[in-house]
C-alpha cells in the first residue's frame, strides 16, 4: 500500500466530514440532506485523489447499503412499537399511573424524565424517549424548555446499549471486533464504566435543575440506588450479553423506582414551591381526559412486557437461540483495491443477518401483538392499524436515507484509504494528546448525525486506526468513542427538534443547546482524561 | 388517490428513493457476481442519484418553485 500521507491528502480526507459539519451546524441542514452531499464529496475525492475505481466504489456502496438495511430494520420496528402505544394512548396512562403512585414531585420528575426515558431507550430509542417524555413532563407542570432538556439528558446513557444494543453492534460491525474476544469484552467494559459515570451525573443534574442543593440532597439516595441499578447493572451485563445490557437494568429501575417511592423519605407528599423548572400556574390535568379510563398501568405496558419476554426467551435460552439462529443471510464480496494498492479483502459472507434472533424481529412481533391486544380492548379504533404503519414508515424514511448515506460514506472512506490517512494525520499532529479528545470525537459524531449508532459507524474505524498508530489500547478508545457518542446524543439537533416539536417550542433549540452543552462537554473531557491516565500513565 | 398523495409528500419521495436504492443494491450485487463493470456502474449511479433526491428537492427544486 502506497497511499501518500501528506497534508493535501489529509485535507482531502477531512473534506467530507468538514462539509458535513458545516452544512449541519452552520447552515442548519438536516442529516437527510447533508449526508448525501458528504457522500458525493467522498466519492469525488475517492476517485480523483485516492485512485478508486468504479468496482471498488460499487462494492463498498453495496456493503454500506446492506449494513444500513440491517440497522434500518431496527429503526422501523422500534418506531412501529412506539406508534402502537401512541395510537392506543398508552403513554398517557403511564404518565397518570406514575403520578398516582409517587407522591414526591422530584421522584415524578425523575420517573418521567429519566427512568421512563431509560426504559424507552432500552427498547426503542431513535429520539422516541424525547418525543414521548417532553409532553408527559409538561403534563405534570414542568416548563416546556426543561421538559425538552430533561428527557434529552435522561435518555443519553442508554444510547450505546439501548435499542437492544444497536449502536454497540454498529461499532462492533464497523471495527471488526470479534464478539466475545478479549478486545470486545474490554471495550464493552470501558464503555459501560464511562456510561455509568454519565448516568450518575444525569440523575444529579436533573435534581439540581429541580431545586439546586435542596433537591440534590433530597434526591441523592434515589439517584444513587437507580444509578447503581442502571449504570452498574449495564456494566455487569456488558460482560454477559450486550443486547440486553441496557434493557434489563432499565426495566428493573422502573420497578425499583416505585419501591423507592414507598421508602420513608419519599412516601410523603414533597415538592419545592419555588422550583425554577415548574410552572405552578399551568394546569396539569389538560390532557388527563384523553387517556382511556379502562386501561390499567400494567395493560399500557403490555407490548413492552411481550417484548421483554420474547427477547429474554430467544437471547437467554441457548437451545432456542441456536435453533432460531440457524438461518442467516449475507452476501459475498470480491477483493478490491485502489490505484495506490490499498486492498479490501474478499468477504465470503459479509455481515450476516440472522433474522429470527435479530432485535427487529422481537420489536416487530411485540408491535403486532400490541396491535391485536389494544384492538381487542377497543383502544385502537377503526383505521388505527393503518395509521400506525403509515406513521412508522413516514418517521423512518428521513432518518433512513441519512443512515444509508452515512454508512456508505464511512465504507467508501474506509475502502479508499481516506480513514487511514485521516487517522494517521491526527495521530502525527496531536500525538498521544489525542487520547483526551477521543470521546469528544464520538460526541461530535452524534451531534452531526443525530445518533450514537451513526457516530460509531462514522468514527469507530477511525478510532481503531488512530489507536493502532499510537500503539495504544484500542478497547479504551472504542469505549470512549461510544460513551462520547451516547453523551453527544443529548445535543444532537435532530433529537432536540423532536423534543421542541412535541413540547410546542419549535425554534428554541439554541436555548436547549446552551443549557446542555456545558454538562456534556465537561463530562466528555473528564472521560478523555480518564482514558489518557489509564492508557498512557 | 391515496398512494398518489403520499408519493407527492417528502416522506413519499424518500420512500421512492429508498426503493431505487434497493434496486441499485441488487444491480451492484449482480454486477460484482458476473464481474460486469457496466452493471456495477449503473447500480452505483442509480444509488447516487437516489441519495441526492432530498438535498436537490429541498435546496434546489423547492426554492426554484418558490421563486417562480
Amino acid at each position: 500500500m502506497n497511499v501518500p500521507t501528506n497534508l493535501f491528502m489529509w485535507i482531502m480526507a477531512c473534506l467530507p466530514i468538514i462539509v458535513l459539519l458545516l452544512l449541519m451546524i452552520k447552515f442548519q441542514w438536516g442529516a437527510t440532506e447533508a449526508a448525501p452531499v458528504g457522500l458525493v464529496i467522498t466519492i469525488v475525492t475517492g476517485i480523483l485523489f485516492y485512485k478508486a475505481d468504479i468496482r471498488l466504489l460499487a462494492s463498498e456502496s453495496a456493503k454500506g447499503i446492506w449494513s444500513a438495511l440491517i440497522i434500518l430494520l431496527i429503526v422501523w420496528t422500534a418506531i412501529l412499537l412506539y406508534q402502537v402505544a401512541d395510537e392506543a394512548k398508552a403513554f398517557l396512562v403511564i404518565r397518570n399511573g406514575m403520578r398516582k403512585l409517587l407522591p414526591n414531585e422530584l421522584l415524578v420528575v425523575l420517573a418521567l424524565g429519566w427512568i421512563l426515558e431509560s426504559f424507552l431507550q432500552g427498547i426503542t430509542g431513535f429520539g422516541v424517549p424525547v418525543a414521548v417524555g417532553a409532553p408527559l413532563l409538561i403534563g405534570i407542570g414542568v416548563t416546556p424548555l426543561y421538559a425538552v432538556i430533561i428527557p434529552l439528558l435522561g435518555q443519553a446513557w442508554g444510547n450505546t446499549f439501548g435499542t437492544l444494543a444497536a449502536a454497540w453492534d454498529a461499532l462492533v460491525m464497523s471495527t471488526g471486533l470479534e464478539p466475545g474476544s478479549p478486545d470486545y469484552l474490554a471495550a464493552a467494559f470501558w464503555a459501560g464504566l464511562f456510561i455509568w459515570l454519565w448516568n450518575v451525573i444525569t440523575g444529579l443534574v436533573i435534581c439540581w435543575f429541580y431545586g439546586k442543593g435542596r433537591a440534590v440532597k433530597k434526591g441523592l439516595p434515589a439517584v444513587l440506588i437507580l444509578a447503581v441499578i442502571q449504570g452498574g447493572g449495564e456494566l455487569l451485563l456488558t460482560q454477559v450479553n450486550t443486547t440486553i445490557s441496557c434493557f434489563v437494568p432499565s426495566c428493573i429501575s422502573l420497578v425499583v423506582l416505585f419501591l423507592i417511592g414507598r421508602m420513608k423519605m419519599y412516601r410523603e407528599e414533597w415538592s419545592l414551591s419555588d422550583s425554577p423548572i415548574m410552572n405552578r400556574a399551568s394546569s396539569a390535568e389538560d390532557t388527563a381526559d384523553e387517556a382511556p379510563e379502562d386501561m390499567s398501568l400494567l395493560q399500557a405496558f403490555v407490548p413492552y412486557i411481550l417484548l421483554t419476554a420474547l427477547t429474554m426467551i430467544v437471547l437467554v435460552v441457548t437451545p432456542v437461540n441456536k435453533f432460531l439462529g440457524q438461518l442467516s443471510l449475507g452476501f459475498s464480496f470480491p477483493e478490491t483495491s485502489t490505484g495506490y494498492g490499498f486492498v479490501n479483502k474478499a468477504e465470503a459472507c459479509f455481515s450476516p443477518l440472522a433474522p429470527f434472533t435479530h432485535a427487529s424481529m422481537f420489536l416487530f412481533l411485540a408491535s403486532l401483538a400490541g396491535i391485536v391486544y389494544f384492538k381487542r380492548h377497543g383502544w385502537i379504533k377503526e383505521g388505527g392499524t393503518k395509521r400506525v404503519f403509515a406513521k412508522s414508515v413516514a418517521m423512518t424514511m428521513p432518518s433512513g436515507i441519512a443512515v444509508i448515506g452515512l454508512v456508505i460514506m464511512s465504507k467508501i472512506m474506509g475502502g479508499t484509504g481516506q480513514t487511514m490517512v485521516l487517522a494517521d494525520g491526527i495521530a502525527r499532529i496531536l500525538g498521544k494528546a489525542y487520547v483526551i479528545l477521543a470521546p469528544v470525537v464520538g460526541m461530535i459524531g452524534s451531534f452531526m448525525t443525530g445518533s450514537n449508532m451513526s457516530s460509531n459507524i462514522l468514527f469507530g474505524d477511525f478510532q481503531v486506526t488512530t489507536a493502532n498508530l499510537l500503539h495504544l489500547d484500542k478497547a479504551a478508545f472504542l469505549g470512549a468513542q461510544t460513551a462520547g457518542g451516547a453523551i453527544g446524543s443529548a445535543i444532537s439537533p435532530s433529537k432536540i427538534i423532536l423534543g421542541t416539536t412535541t413540547a410546542g417550542i419549535l425554534g428554541s433549540e439554541g436555548q436547549v443547546l446552551k443549557k446542555i452543552i456545558p454538562i456534556t462537554l465537561t463530562t466528555t473531557l473528564v472521560i478523555g482524561i480518564i482514558v489518557f491516565v489509564s492508557v498512557i500513565l | 388517490m391515496e398512494k398518489k398523495r403520499f408519493f407527492k409528500t417528502k416522506e413519499g419521495g424518500l420512500t421512492a428513493a429508498f426503493v431505487v436504492i434497493l434496486i441499485a443494491f441488487v444491480l451492484i450485487l449482480a454486477g460484482l457476481k458476473m464481474q460486469g463493470d457496466g452493471m456495477c456502474a449503473a447500480g452505483f449511479v442509480l444509488m447516487a442519484a437516489a441519495m441526492l433526491y432530498s438535498p436537490l428537492k429541498v435546496y434546489v427544486f423547492d426554492r426554484m418553485k418558490k421563486k417562480s
